[in-house]
């Protein structure tokens, strides 16, 4: 065709040419859009850790903008950006950070969850009848994040080290030395708050366990 | 040339950095300000029009905040018009380059048509816009540049709004989201800020800058031919009576003295021919209130008056001619011709 050999001034060559070009530019987006569409539904999206309310992905996917309100908020730091190695559809949605903070539910703000307060298109939505976790009272609530997991082979106790980190900055009493004072995780009372993950130093104290590519003690997202 | 070192033009740069760097210290403050996907002060969010229908068509339902954020932006664009694109949004800034360079090649084109025989084009599109007719039928009046004066020329960028609440229907998430340069290069802030002050690094920054590459740079026009958020601002502004560019036919060296000036032609960003609206590849709607008319003519003939004075209403309220079928081929010939 001959606008196609004149390009770029061709782009808008008079005439109606220009008319067949606009409808299908319209037509190859709108393509685009649906096979985008159909692509992020297909490849997997990891499971992650999500703030309070967010844990219908479902909903999270159908309603989060991505305005990184609840990101800002959150007085522990807690939620970090996700990024494309998580999943298209993960892209730019919150998820839980537990190397830079920890959630204690906003325990200590008057009005609850800040993350869920602010967050504009209720993408984090707590669910009816939700009891929240609460650090004061051990109260561990039905807002379930994850689960706390300890790797044997690089936690430092489990080398005689007698570190007990976690254990001390669990406050919901879900984790307690076991026989060879190695921590053991008791699901029923974790709740996935990431104080341990937070508080493990593995990774950065004492000998480290060769071959270890993250912290000893990490929460895992229910299965 | 030098039309990006108007006035307005830095101005508007101004605004738009002045935003950015809210947004960025946001960011990194509690404030919980957001971006552009989402801006406000703790609890109080104006979403992005487009995001937040995009995410009640997902859930099926209404959110509060988002009937909101689309009746308030709704207000504003009829206030102030499609102010957004030029003041606010930076993809207009980052896609401005290319454009001023298509303005160049597209001049240089149009004058060399006009010295060779002008015969040559119009008998193109004569033939096209009967093959256009047989194969779209009755949407062959629409998605031309139809002639239309008034109201909103609906083109390309429509038939994607309309494909992005389609798909979000069928696949419950907000898909343009995904590869929406606008909110895109905020993220891409976001994360070369934390690559800085954390040392987070992620393939995600580079992809994302692809993107926004291959979209603003690599695809032809985005804002013009692409933007979905710019067509839904140009429909809701199709109700915008206020600070419309108005030209002062006195003034104007074309339309007082017949001279071959179309500056202001050339100069807009969005299409507007305001020698002839009908004529442009798109309407008042989409004028972004961006005044890179005004700056660029000699006689200062453009101005933005708070309501257009009755004459030029009455001027503009005349599509009758345009919708003959000869004005309509010169209407494309010179709505491209910028
Ligand atoms: S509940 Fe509070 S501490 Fe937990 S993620 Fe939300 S804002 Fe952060
Ligand atoms: S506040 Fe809500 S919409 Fe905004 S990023 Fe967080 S979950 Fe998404
Ligand atoms: S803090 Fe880490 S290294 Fe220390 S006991 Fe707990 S899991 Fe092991
Ligand atoms: S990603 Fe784009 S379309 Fe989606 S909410 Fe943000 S600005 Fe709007
Ligand atoms: S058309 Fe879209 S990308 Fe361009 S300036 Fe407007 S909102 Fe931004
Ligand atoms: S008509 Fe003037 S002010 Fe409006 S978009 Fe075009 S150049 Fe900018």
């Amino acid at each position: 065709m001959a606008e196609e050999k004149k390009m770029p001034g061709a782009l808008r060559a008079p005439g109606a040419g220009f008319t067949r070009r606009t409808f299908t530019l319209g037509a190859l987006g709108a393509a685009g859009l649906v096979a985008l569409g159909a692509g992020a539904k297909i490849v997997p999206s990891k499971t992650l850790l999500r703030p309070p309310g967010g844990q219908d992905e479902v909903t999270l996917w159908g309603n989060c903008l991505h305005c990184e309100k609840c990101r800002e908020v959150c007085p522990k730091g807690a939620i970090g950006p996700t990024h494309l190695e998580d999943g298209i559809l993960n892209m730019r949605t919150p998820s839980m950070d537990f190397k830079a903070g920890w959630c204690d539910f906003c325990t200590n703000e008057t009005d609850g969850p800040q993350c869920v307060k602010v967050c504009p298109t209720r993408a984090l939505i707590l669910p009816a009848g939700a009891v929240l976790g609460n650090t004061e009272t051990c109260e561990v609530g039905n807002i379930v994040l994850g689960v706390a997991e300890v790797n044997r082979d690089w936690c430092l106790a489990q080398r005689g080290m007698g570190c007990h980190e976690c254990v001390d900055a669990c406050a919901f009493d879900a984790l307690e030395l076991g026989y060879d004072h190695v921590p053991v995780v008791d699901a029923e009372r974790c709740n996935g708050c990431g104080a341990c993950e937070n508080a493990c130093i593995s990774l950065t104290a004492g000998a480290i366990a060769p071959g270890a590519t993250d912290r000893a003690i990490v929460v895992v997202p229910l299965s | 040339m030098n039309e990006n070192k108007t006035k307005t033009y830095r101005l508007r740069m101004i605004a738009m950095l002045a935003v950015l760097a809210v947004v960025a210290v946001g960011y990194f403050a509690a404030g919980g300000i957001g971006n552009l996907c989402g801006i406000g002060f703790e609890s109080i969010t104006l979403l992005c029009p487009l995001g937040a229908l995009l995410a009640m068509v997902a859930e099926k339902t209404a959110i509060p905040a988002a009937v909101v954020s689309v009746l308030a932006v709704l207000v504003i664009c009829i206030v102030l018009g499609k102010v957004f694109c030029s003041w606010v949004c930076p993809v207009h800034f980052l896609s401005g380059s290319k454009r001023r360079k298509e303005f160049r090649a597209c001049a240089a084109n149009t004058r060399k048509d006009g010295e060779i025989g002008g015969s040559n084009a119009p008998a193109d599109a004569g033939a096209l816009t009967e093959q256009e007719k047989t194969a779209l039928s009755g949407c062959s009046s629409c998605a031309a540049p139809c002639g239309k004066s008034r109201g909103v020329k609906i083109d390309s960028r429509h038939g994607i709004l309309a494909a992005a609440l389609g798909s979000t229907l069928v696949f419950g998430f907000p898909v343009f989201c995904l590869v929406c340069p606008v909110g895109l290069t905020f993220a891409t802030v976001l994360l070369v800020m934390r690559l800085f002050a954390f040392g987070e690094t992620t393939w995600t920054i580079i992809a994302f800058i692809a993107l926004i590459a291959a979209e603003v740079v690599l695809l032809p026009r985005w804002c013009a031919k692409f933007c979905p958020l710019g067509a839904l601002l140009s429909l809701m502004s199709g109700l915008n009576r206020t600070f419309r560019p108005h030209l002062n036919a006195e003034k104007c060296l074309a339309e007082s003295r017949g001279a071959s000036c179309d500056l202001c032609v050339r100069a807009c960003p969005e299409g507007i021919n305001l020698h002839d609206i009908a004529a442009g590849e798109t309407t008042l709607a989409d004028c972004s209130k961006c005044r890179a008319c005004a700056d660029v003519c000699p006689e200062r003939a453009v101005t933005f008056p708070l309501l257009a004075p009755k004459a030029a209403g009455e001027r503009a309220a005349t599509p009758a001619p345009a919708e003959l079928d000869e004005d309509l081929v010169f209407a494309e010939g010179a709505g491209t011709d910028r």
